[in-house]
């Protein structure tokens, strides 16, 4: 005595059940992971060091005296400024020191054209991690150039 | 001729509301994913630095009266055309004497397209 | 014919679909909670905080800013916001006697002092701040866990400045003529001077907030003595004469600013002669000296303002017979000897769990 009507409220039963669940699986079966280099926080940490350690270089270090960064251009001692700098960025007095690669041009203007002129780096390039550029505006005299000019300091700086 | 049965609209229109309710909370989710992301976008976005870079700088210039150098102020307007992606300007105010002192009044604009500058900076000369 | 049914019975196929269709709803709702698991928000919040806590830190002078929070005459109440900077024109630079007063104890408690103050917010976080220049490592706060959130910035620490003087190439200050030797020698600290606008607040010394010490050294250059003291009128042979006192004038009144000059106290100065500590009375022979005298003084103490003019005058005894030093210096960013505070590099880390 197994009646046959009403099987198509049954199946609409079913197919409405089966939709909630495959629904319910997608939303939470899709990937959402959530990682921290997605958040471009890291990014933002070495922006604000790098950014502070060219400001710290370029402070003189008495009234009327030249800067540590005008200096090292002035000279063109591209190792000591390498080794300033990724001593600077690097140096972590409560543990182990962090472990930021950098790269370094000088950009100035030369009869209307943008010249480069590197200016030291020290690291590996993994390619793993993101890497942010600072720059700073400093004035010298860059080897091989007469007069005072404004310059462009641009340094890439990325975690090993 | 045969009768469309309506009978169990209720169950599936019922159905197909939840499924747009966790359709609804999913995008929600999606949007909760962006907070962190979002805060140090906010961060990089606003270029402090980049402000107050060429603000010590022109601020320097203005010390050392070369803020009429025109080879300076053209190499400065490229390099941070192309560096700092920024145009900026700057002019000489006005200046007065005050005590023993001369106060100098320098205009600074900048704007990299999301945020704009303008300042008028105190500088004072002996 | 078809009749409404009123009965109110349902038909089993009904019945089936219906509760199939319950169950699905129930595991569906059963699982939305779960929904959020994996997006708690709090620890992406970290490192915004610590980065927050770093600017407001390294990049702001605090509130209140003038006075500025580390003078005595400001009340804990009073202090809104803890920032290191020396002003708001210096970011990046801050003053060594802020990081004291922040890292002191007895003036300010972890957590709670803190909270309100650099780190602001309902949440209770935890944090530890460590700021290392030169050989200080100055740290509060907790122990640091597995996951924490992080900035560290890069700053420069004014250090207290000296003022400085150094007989052997300070000849103005030896009598070299009759009726010039006095058995006094002033230091001023003007003020309409020392807080000079057109010098970067990076490189001032403001007598009104910060320390400064006061180096007389060489001494046995201006001593009465032929052997060491190239001056004409040097006829005897002291070896070392006596400190009498040393008194603080403001704006050249004719009595002396009143001050604990006879009591030991390290908030307020510090002085030594020739190495060992003493009042700024000394009493008897603790006052003798031959070589250098130090003094500190602690800001605050000393009713300096943006006008002021505060002598520092150095009392000897016996006169003439000792010493023929005499005259007065004006502290100031030029000359010779300028007042130039050292910059020492240092970093500043946050850490917020």
């Amino acid at each position: 005595m197994v009646e046959d009507t009403g099987q198509l409220y049954t199946i609409e039963g079913v197919t409405a059940g089966l939709i909630m669940l495959i629904t319910a699986y997608f939303v939470m079966g899709s990937p959402l992971v959530y990682t921290p280099s997605a958040s471009h926080i890291s990014d933002m940490q070495l922006e604000q060091i790098g950014y502070d350690v060219l400001l710290v270089m370029d402070t003189p270090a008495q009234y009327g005296a030249d800067s540590e960064l005008a200096g090292y251009i002035n000279s063109d001692d591209i190792p000591g400024f390498t080794e300033r700098f990724v001593q600077l960025v690097n140096d972590r007095p409560t543990c182990v020191d962090d472990s930021i690669c950098m790269k370094a041009a000088i950009k100035y203007m030369l009869g209307g054209t943008e010249m480069s002129y590197d200016f030291g780096e020290s690291g590996v390039y993994t390619g793993k991690e993101p890497a942010i550029k600072v720059s700073r505006f400093v004035r010298g005299r860059l080897k091989g150039l007469g007069s005072e000019r404004v310059m462009l300091m641009e340094v890439t700086l990325w975690r090993r | 001729m045969e009768k469309v049965d309506g009978s169990g609209q209720w169950i599936v229109i019922m159905g197909f509301l939840v499924s747009v309710g966790i359709v609804f909370l999913a995008i929600i989710l999606n949007q909760f994913v962006l907070v962190g992301q979002t805060t140090s976008e906010g961060v990089l976005e606003f270029s402090k630095n980049d402000i107050r870079d060429i603000r010590d700088e022109i601020i320097s210039f203005a010390a050392e009266d070369e803020l009429e150098n025109s080879i300076y102020r053209d190499d400065m307007q490229a390099l941070a055309l192309s560096g700092k992606g920024a145009i900026i300007g700057y002019e000489k105010g006005s200046e007065e004497i005050i005590g023993s002192f001369t106060r100098l009044r320098v205009g600074i604009h900048f704007n990299n397209g999301v945020t704009e500058y303008d300042e008028i900076a105190s500088i004072y000369l002996p | 014919m078809m009749q409404a049914r009123e009965s109110g019975v349902l038909s089993f196929d009904f019945l089936a679909g219906f509760t199939i269709f319950i169950i699905s709803l129930i595991m569906v709702i059963s699982m939305l909670p779960g929904i959020f698991i994996g997006s708690s928000t709090i620890s992406i919040d970290y490192d915004a905080v610590a980065y927050r806590t770093g600017v407001v830190l390294a990049e702001d002078p605090g509130d209140p800013d003038n006075p500025s929070w580390e003078m005595p005459s400001v009340q804990k109440e009073d202090i809104r916001r803890l920032g290191l900077t020396v002003s708001r024109e210096t970011p990046l630079i801050l003053s060594s006697s802020k990081i004291s007063d922040f890292y002191n104890s007895d003036l300010f408690t972890y957590p709670d002092d803190y909270l309100d103050r650099i780190i602001f917010g309902e949440i209770p976080y935890s944090f530890n701040i460590s700021l290392s220049y030169g050989d200080n490592i100055n740290m509060t706060g907790g122990k640091i866990p597995e996951q924490y959130g992080y900035i560290r910035r890069v700053v420069l620490v004014k250090d207290t400045p000296e003022i400085l003087v150094d007989a052997p190439s300070r000849p103005e200050f030896n009598a070299t003529e009759e009726g010039q030797a006095s058995g006094n020698f002033t230091v001023s600290l003007d003020s309409l001077v020392l807080l000079d606008p057109t010098v970067n607040p990076a490189h001032r010394y403001d007598p009104r907030a910060e320390p400064a010490w006061i180096n007389i050294t060489g001494m046995k250059t201006y001593l009465n003595s032929t052997v060491t003291n190239p001056s004409p009128l040097a006829i005897g042979d002291s070896t070392s004469t006596l400190l009498e006192s040393i008194r603080f004038y403001r704006n050249n009144a004719a009595s002396p600013v009143p001050f604990d000059y006879d009591i030991l106290n390290n908030e307020k100065y510090r002085l030594f002669v020739d190495g060992s500590e003493t009042t700024l009375t000394p009493p008897g022979e603790e006052g003798r000296f031959s070589n250098n005298i130090s003094l500190m003084i602690n800001p605050g103490y000393l009713p300096a303002d943006q006008r002021s003019l505060i002598d520092v005058v150095y009392e000897f005894s016996g006169g003439t017979s000792d010493i023929l030093i005499f005259g007065n210096l004006g502290a100031s960013y030029t000359g010779s000897e300028p007042v130039a505070p050292e910059l020492i590099p240092g970093v500043l880390e946050v850490a917020v769990w």
